[in-house]
């Protein structure tokens, strides 16, 4: 009679422990999973919807870089973040996948003029299947879809391309929805 | 005794199975139809952006930068007019670019554009309402 108790008591013990280990499991990797693959989600969507307009580059004597950019989806009102920073040029065939070594100082302006407010961000930066593509400390510029911004890049010389990120805030993690890249016109 | 311990591992197999896998499931098979219903609506977006192109490209309409001490833009229709909404015009003051226009403009017939007279023989650049950007260097049309 006891040995059968105590079997009984030891099945029901295993039971229970197993089934707060798979609710354990389930809060701790599925719940995180599920919410950082909705934000993916919106954020390829976001990122297959629209589309990145560059104008060249035309850069001063001093090493002055700057050119116009526009992130165009009509289907979309709100704000991104934008993200530029130069490259050697042979790097050009590679620009999908090449991220920053060296960020060079620069400024967003509006259509009117004035300067686009600046973030810190310091929180990785995902490509849009989720892999992580920066992280590290950076400096953002908020924008707004649809608007042509003006960029000036200081740090840049004529053998260079700036590459130019656009970032997505989807759920508290940053998505990169698209990237283009611009140089100098060759006449 | 002995045969119940049978159906509880069938019992634990199934909780399993509803806990973790269908919801792994349902994850991992959501990001292709989601990103789909995207690249349908942008292939719409980039649709009219090419035909725009096409129709600046082939001279509807023709848009030439004359870079004097009065500058203008003249934008000259060979077909039937296409409308070319406008919605910003830049030029490179030896810094950075600088915009032009205060809100849109529409072309809808042969016009010409005046710039102001700073922009005399700097380069200009022309973004329309569907996100094509055009550079005119000094004294030459869209190419």
């Amino acid at each position: 009679m006891p040995s059968e108790i105590t079997s009984e008591i030891i099945l029901i013990t295993l039971v229970v422990v197993l089934g707060l280990a798979v609710a354990g499991f389930s809060f701790a990797f599925l719940v995180p999973q599920i919410a950082f693959s909705n934000a993916q989600n919106l954020a390829e969507n976001i990122a297959s919807s629209s589309s990145i307009s560059v104008g060249p580059l035309l850069i001063n004597s001093s090493n002055a870089g700057s050119f116009v950019v526009m992130l165009y989806n009509p289907a979309f009102n709100g704000t991104a973040y934008v993200l530029a920073f130069a490259a050697p040029s042979y790097l050009e065939p590679s620009a999908g996948v090449y991220t920053p070594s060296t960020l060079q100082p620069f400024t967003v302006y509006w259509p009117n003029g004035s300067k686009a407010s600046a973030v810190q961000i310091s929180s990785p930066i995902y490509d849009v299947s989720g892999k992580i593509l920066y992280s590290g400390h950076v400096t953002l510029y908020k924008v707004n879809f649809n608007t042509p911004l003006t960029i000036v890049i200081n740090n840049v010389n004529s053998n260079d391309i700036v590459i130019i990120w656009f970032i997505v805030n989807e759920g508290g993690y940053l998505f990169r929805i698209g990237y283009t890249y611009t140089g100098v016109p060759t006449t | 005794m002995k045969g119940l311990s049978i159906p509880i591992a069938f019992l634990i197999f199934f909780i399993i199975l509803i806990v973790i896998l269908i919801p792994t499931l349902i994850i991992f098979n959501q990001l292709g139809y989601y990103s789909s219903q995207g690249r349908v609506q942008g292939s719409v977006y980039v649709q009219q952006q090419e035909q725009q192109n096409i129709q600046i490209y082939k001279g509807n309409p023709r848009i030439y930068y004359n870079s004097s001490t009065s500058p203008y833009l003249l934008f000259n229709y060979t077909s039937i007019p296409a409308p070319l909404n406008i919605t910003e015009i830049y030029y490179y003051n030896g810094s950075m670019w600088v915009p032009v226009l205060h809100g849109s403009i529409v072309i809808s017939e042969n016009a010409k554009y005046p710039l102001p007279p700073s922009a005399f023989n700097k380069p200009v650049i022309i973004v329309t309402s569907l996100g094509n950007i055009y550079y005119l260097p000094p004294n030459t049309s869209v190419v």
